[in-house]
């Protein structure tokens, strides 16, 4: 199966790359690893003209750790060095959890995080090849106004299926853009447009870097995923869970969602609801219930969406059970 | 015809130290260069999408999916492919005992194996059974169930390959 | 050399990747075929134009319906199931990816537009999907064929295989207990790593040479014959190593004739290699089956008859279906003693891609149902799993229904030997306890599982037999021709094997010639579970006729009997005085000079069910199946996740009665597969499909197991035939039957963790909240 044909480009800075996109004709996409987008393309879901390597910008591709402790993961940082940069880092635990269960071993060294970040949503009924597109016309994602998986739905359910974004947001981090010359940085759930069809708002910037807060003693991290099968796959559902731990008393839990929605779900107020309250198996069954009740998937991709959306209720559970099992070790 | 007007490139790619020097265009896969203009066929085209691992080979040393890296991203690489393991005839420890374990079956996903194996053992040397398995997560086999592949790379672990050919 | 663990003799090239498989075959000026596939379940074809595909530059050759003569082919070609599958559509599709036509040009992209540009027209048909469906009076015909000896008012019947012996009703009037159930098995798929692949060149002297993925290549070319119109003198399928097929590469493939026909027309060589979402989509799956099985026992288990309906979705063509009812037939009667049984089978027509045997091909299915049956009528009598089998296990000298006698079987000690190993009986009432004390307090519950099973090796089908020559080179070493194909199981080792057993030599001293239809004699292929048997009988009496001829010219140059005389190492020598001896060598020299040239060749072949004109009869179960049954049980055990419904098969043992075992390695590896493909079976593989269309065809959507999922495995080794020289072996196959024990093992497993009876696959647990 070959890939459309394209114009390949390979900048080896970022203002190459800036300029390039300003003045290039047609649709361009950024190329990184290519475990995403080159499937897409044999698809032919997406035919852009222009393909841009960004393999070759060295800013884009380190970790480092800043003066004021601050995490700056560069865009092309490969899954594999992620995971093992946070092996054994106990608050960022859950960017490793994470990182180590994306695809396989093959796709974890060929990946990088800005892919991960920024993969496209995903459903049974649209990431099909051309042959299916002939036959069946064009769903909201497609272009179209029908849903296969929903009828009768007027918006798109496809699913973000990102494993990395949740644990980025419940460590409160942050993403770098370059627009038009000017470097702006987001809280990474703002990216997310929660629109299945189009489920980004960057446009045509440029993703440069992630930002991750100094790691504090008091926070500890973790991630559960939910697939069918023990390795390669997607998560189906998946939580991440951030414990803020202040003077021996959980200050705040940060708890995120994916794979259930056409962005990562955050679960908000929690702080507040777990204010002042002895923190028992109730009130953990009771925080994984609000979880529960934020999460609506539906019948599109792997896996029985009840089935996806009990497991959010039972992960997030076991997630909060299991790092304050590790906190009072 | 679609393929009128489509830029191509000179490019050297280095395989099994040797620089091979190719013609392609922009969209060809390194799969699609090493199986379909080097004939080195030892690697495998089996979905394409980088979901079964048949096409996995080594850039400098790490195991990735040929049939999603554009040839182009290849240069001033150091690729290994299956026919690259063994040296002057001489098989490696794990290929050795591949055939010795009864880890090949009809051999479609062998080199695949062989390569993340090989990747495996380059970055740990003594990985535990989990580990072994997480490695090859992406190498689909229908054969053998994986137990004799993971037999034999455990031996590859334990040195219990036999030594002659 | 028998029944040694001997690595595989292709193992050192498949390790370097020198292996050519037909994907790897590259021929100059070579051509890319692609397929125009029907995007309609049902509809007439009203006009196929390829007008502007033909102008586009590249394109060389367009071929449609129209090119392929009126011939039809089909998995069996009999009277009353006569061939009904055209190569490309003739003026109807069926299923959406019928072929419809078929492109050769210079390269992908120019094949994929002039696939674009042909413009087809169709008139829609009403279509249907679910066979219960399609047997309604008002369901839209498939085809006008009815089956004439059909006595229920059903319509799209495929095929109907019937089946009575003994005294039902007073069975059932007698019987202490009677349990009726049903069971639904998947639509499942080989996933077979090689794609479906064929390179077809006609050359300069009218000679169609093909490369095809396969598993028998005398087959492929006895189907190209006919579809082709060509004498068989003139149609070679080469060797190529095959990289997995497990059933999907038996049958005539529309690409395989379309190739061929491009070549001829082309003169140049072409390529087909299917996309794996075409093989996902369109190429031919397992055959999904509902099983309805009442049966009835006496108080102390003993069965007393059975009332069985199976309903097979056989696709849109009759494809193997037909044989499966038959199969399910048979994967009753063995391995249990069924006295009376009142059997139909029922292959029925739908708008889906036709379906192919896969792995056991009924077995599964029809081992699923009994065994989870079985289980639930021991309970109900307050019976063990394994009582209740021992009871009811054939035994040898059994004769069944058929007329076929059981040689030789295992089965109870396979059973005992199983109880044994795994501790079968303490476990079971163990975690039995546990179900019935802590109800749903224990999140991981532990279960035990048995399944029994038996299969047949070989029968008669084209083409029914397997020829082997032996030559000899003027050092003494060896080259053996047979057109057994190695599709992955060890095929040439097996057959080195038996020829250094007999030959008393090294591996490393004998060439296999194998699998090409001009350079080797004819085998019945590697998708009847036989060649082992057949072809290693041939290959056997091949060797023993080389033997003999070399035997005796050496007791002539040495001046002794025969029968004084043993070899080894290409050396002949007297038993009681091994001085005396002669090389190979020497002996070949000295019978050719003696014998005018005669070189000395060994000459083999065999057929099973020898007295038998052809296979058993399809329609009612009558006539030889099979000269000899392989037996197993099996026992799984596995860990369920109350909480979230996850089910891990911890361990799976495998006690079976092979016959003996040629290469012990290589059947455990048979063994570890097939537990691998039960295991997907059981608890996460199916195809999902919704009118017509496939939702999930890719690896990473369709759930095959893969390492993370792999199961421990024991093996225990019952040893029922002998390895005798002079004799034909009974050796029994190893490549099919373990799918169904384990599987079922595993659904009886799951009730014993969890007290949830299972009665469709794959097995889904629903989740329980903590309390």
């Amino acid at each position: 199966m070959h890939l459309p044909h394209f114009k390949y480009y390979a900048p080896r800075s970022i203002n190459t790359l800036n300029t390039l996109i300003e003045n290039i004709n047609g649709q361009a996409i950024i190329l990184a690893g290519g475990t995403e987008l080159l499937p897409r393309m044999k698809m032919r879901l997406i035919q852009p003209e222009h393909l841009i390597s960004i393999l070759k910008i060295k800013q884009l591709e380190n970790i480092k750790i800043k003066n004021d402790k601050k995490i700056e993961i560069g865009a092309t940082v490969r899954i594999d060095n992620l995971a093992n940069f946070f092996k054994a880092n106990k608050p960022f635990n859950a960017i490793f959890q994470a990182a180590n269960m994306v695809g396989s071993q093959q796709i974890r060294n060929m990946a990088t995080i800005g892919g991960n970040i920024l993969q496209n949503t995903r459903c049974k009924y649209y990431n099909r090849t051309l042959q299916w597109q002939k036959i069946m016309p064009p769903c909201h994602k497609r272009g179209g106004n029908i849903c296969y998986a929903v009828k009768n739905s007027k918006r798109c359910f496809a699913v973000y299926q990102g494993d990395i974004a949740a644990p980025f947001i419940v460590l409160q981090g942050k993403a770098e853009f370059l627009f038009n010359k000017n470097f702006i940085q987001k809280p990474v759930e703002d990216i997310f447009t929660g629109n299945g069809a189009v489920p980004f708002n960057i446009g045509k910037s440029i993703l440069i870097k992630f930002i991750l807060p100094a790691s504090e003693d008091g926070i500890i991290s973790t991630y559960k995923k939910y697939r069918i099968r023990d390795g390669m796959d997607f998560p189906i559902a998946g939580v991440a869970v951030a414990i803020k731990i202040e003077n021996k008393k959980i200050d705040d839990i940060k708890i995120c969602l994916t794979g259930v929605s056409s962005a990562p779900v955050v679960i908000k107020n929690i702080k507040d609801f777990i204010s002042e309250k002895k923190l028992t198996d109730k009130l953990i069954h009771e925080i994984s219930e609000i979880a529960y009740n934020q999460a609506h998937p539906v019948e599109n991709i792997d896996g029985d969406a009840n089935n996806r959306r009990y497991m959010i209720k039972q992960m997030t559970f076991e997630a909060i059970k299991e790092l304050i099992g590790s906190y009072e070790k | 015809m679609k393929n009128k007007g489509v830029k191509k490139r000179l490019i050297t790619l280095n395989i099994n130290n040797r620089d091979y020097h190719v013609v392609i265009e922009d969209r060809d896969t390194l799969l699609y260069i090493l199986r379909d203009k080097l004939m080195l066929t030892g690697t495998k085209d089996a979905c394409g999408v980088g979901e079964c691992g048949a096409c996995t080979v080594l850039v400098d040393g790490k195991a990735v999916l040929s049939c999603l890296m554009l040839a182009i991203d290849g240069q001033g690489k150091k690729i290994t492919t299956i026919e690259g393991l063994a040296t002057d005839g001489k098989l490696t420890y794990l290929q050795k005992a591949f055939i010795e374990y009864g880890a090949i079956q009809c051999g479609y996903c062998t080199s695949g194996m062989l390569m993340a194996a090989t990747g495996l053992f380059n970055r740990n040397p003594n990985p535990t059974r989990d580990e072994i398995k997480k490695s090859i997560e992406g190498n689909i086999c229908r054969c053998t169930g994986y137990n004799k592949i993971i037999h034999a790379i455990e031996a590859v672990r334990d040195k219990r390959v036999k030594d002659k050919k | 050399m028998i029944g040694s663990r001997i690595p595989r003799i292709d193992g050192p090239i498949k390790a370097t990747g020198e292996a050519k498989y037909t994907t790897d075959i590259y021929l100059p000026d070579m051509l890319v075929a692609k397929i125009l596939r029907s995007p309609l379940p049902h509809a007439k074809i009203l006009n196929i134009d390829i007008s502007k595909a033909k102008k586009i530059p590249g394109v060389k050759a367009i071929i449609t319906g129209r090119d392929a003569w009126d011939i039809r082919h089909g998995f069996v070609e009999t009277p009353r199931y006569p061939a009904d599958q055209y190569c490309l559509a003739n003026d109807r599709v069926r299923y959406i990816g019928e072929e419809i036509a078929c492109v050769a040009a210079v390269d992908e992209d120019t094949a994929y537009e002039a696939i674009d540009a042909i413009k087809v027209t169709y008139e829609e048909l009403p279509a249907v999907f679910d066979i219960f469906e399609a047997i309604k009076p008002d369901a839209p015909d498939i085809h006008t064929f009815r089956l004439p000896d059909l006595v229920e008012p059903f319509k799209n019947v495929g095929g109907r295989c019937a089946n009575s012996f003994g005294d039902v009703e007073a069975a059932f009037k007698k019987a202490y207990l009677i349990r009726e159930d049903s069971y639904e098995s998947q639509l499942r798929t080989h996933c077979y790593l090689e794609p479906q692949a064929t390179v077809a060149y006609y050359d300069v002297n009218e000679k169609l040479n093909v490369w095809t993925s396969s598993m028998g290549v005398f087959r492929k070319r006895m189907h190209l014959s006919k579809t082709l119109n060509m004498p068989l003198n003139k149609i070679r399928i080469h060797k190529s190593w095959v990289g997995g097929a497990f059933g999907g590469k038996i049958d005539l493939f529309s690409h395989e004739f379309c190739t061929s026909l491009l070549s001829i027309k082309t003169g140049k060589p072409v390529k087909y290699v299917a996309e794996r979402d075409e093989i996902f989509s369109y190429f031919r799956h397992g055959q999904p089956m509902i099983v309805d099985l009442k049966t009835a026992v006496a108080k102390d288990g003993t069965i007393l008859g059975q009332i069985v309906r199976c309903y097979n979705n056989c696709g849109a063509y009759r494809g193997s279906g037909v044989v499966c009812i038959f199969l399910c037939w048979g994967f009753i009667i063995l391995p249990y003693r069924i006295p009376a049984l009142d059997y139909i089978g029922y292959s029925i027509y739908t708008n889906n891609p036709v379906r192919a045997p896969q792995r056991g091909h009924g077995a599964p299915q029809i081992r699923f149902a009994v065994e989870s049956q079985m289980d639930i009528i021991a309970e109900e009598l307050g019976i063990d799993p394994i009582e209740i089998r021992l009871k009811n296990a054939r035994q040898k000298g059994d004769i069944l229904p058929n007329g076929d006698t059981i040689k030789n079987a295992g089965l109870i000690e396979c059973i005992e030997e199983i109880e044994k190993k795994t501790d079968f009986r303490k476990k079971y009432s163990k975690n039995i306890k546990v179900i019935k004390e802590y109800k749903n307090s224990t999140r991981y519950r532990r279960g035990i599982g048995i399944g029994v099973s038996s299969y047949f090796t070989g029968t008669l089908i084209y083409p029914n037999n397997s020829a082997a020559v032996i030559k000899f080179n003027d050092d003494g070493t060896v080259q053996c021709y047979t057109g057994a194909l190695d599709i992955g199981q060890g095929a040439e080792t097996i057959l080195a094997q038996i020829i250094a057993e007999e030959l008393s030599i090294d591996i490393k001293d004998i060439e296999i010639i194998a699998g090409d239809t001009d350079n080797t004699p004819v085998d019945i292929g590697s998708w009847i579970s036989g060649l082992t048997y057949v072809t290693g009988n041939a290959v056997k009496k091949a060797s023993e006729d080389a033997r003999k001829q070399l035997l005796s010219s050496a007791a002539k140059y040495l001046n002794v009997h025969m029968d004084r005389l043993d070899m080894k190492g290409k050396i002949i020598f007297v038993k009681d005085n091994p001085e005396r001896s002669i090389t190979f060598s020497e002996v070949l020299k000295k019978h050719i000079r003696d014998h005018k040239g005669d070189p000395i060749i060994g000459k083999g072949f065999f057929r099973g069910l020898k007295d038998a004109e052809h296979g058993p009869s399809l329609k009612n179960a009558k006539g030889a199946w099979s000269d000899s049954y392989a037996f197993d049980a099996q026992v799984a055990e596995v860990e369920v996740d109350m909480e979230t419904g996850k089910i891990k098969v911890i361990k799976a043992t495998t006690a079976h009665d092979c016959g003996f075992p040629i290469n012990p390695l290589l059947v455990e590896g048979q063994i570890d597969g097939q537990v691998s493909m039960a295991t997907g079976q059981a608890l996460s593989e199916e195809i999902i499909m919704e009118k017509g269309i496939t939702l999930n065809p890719s690896f990473l959507e369709y759930k095959l197991p893969i390492a993370t999922e792999m199961v421990e495995n024991d093996y225990i080794d019952i040893i029922t035939e002998e390895y005798k020289k002079d004799h034909h072996f009974h050796t029994k196959e190893v490549g099919e039957g373990y799918v169904s024990g384990i599987l079922a093992a595993i659904a009886n497993a799951v009730y014993n963790a969890t007290g949830i009876r299972v009665k469709k696959l794959p097995i889904k647990i629903p989740n329980h909240p903590r309390p």
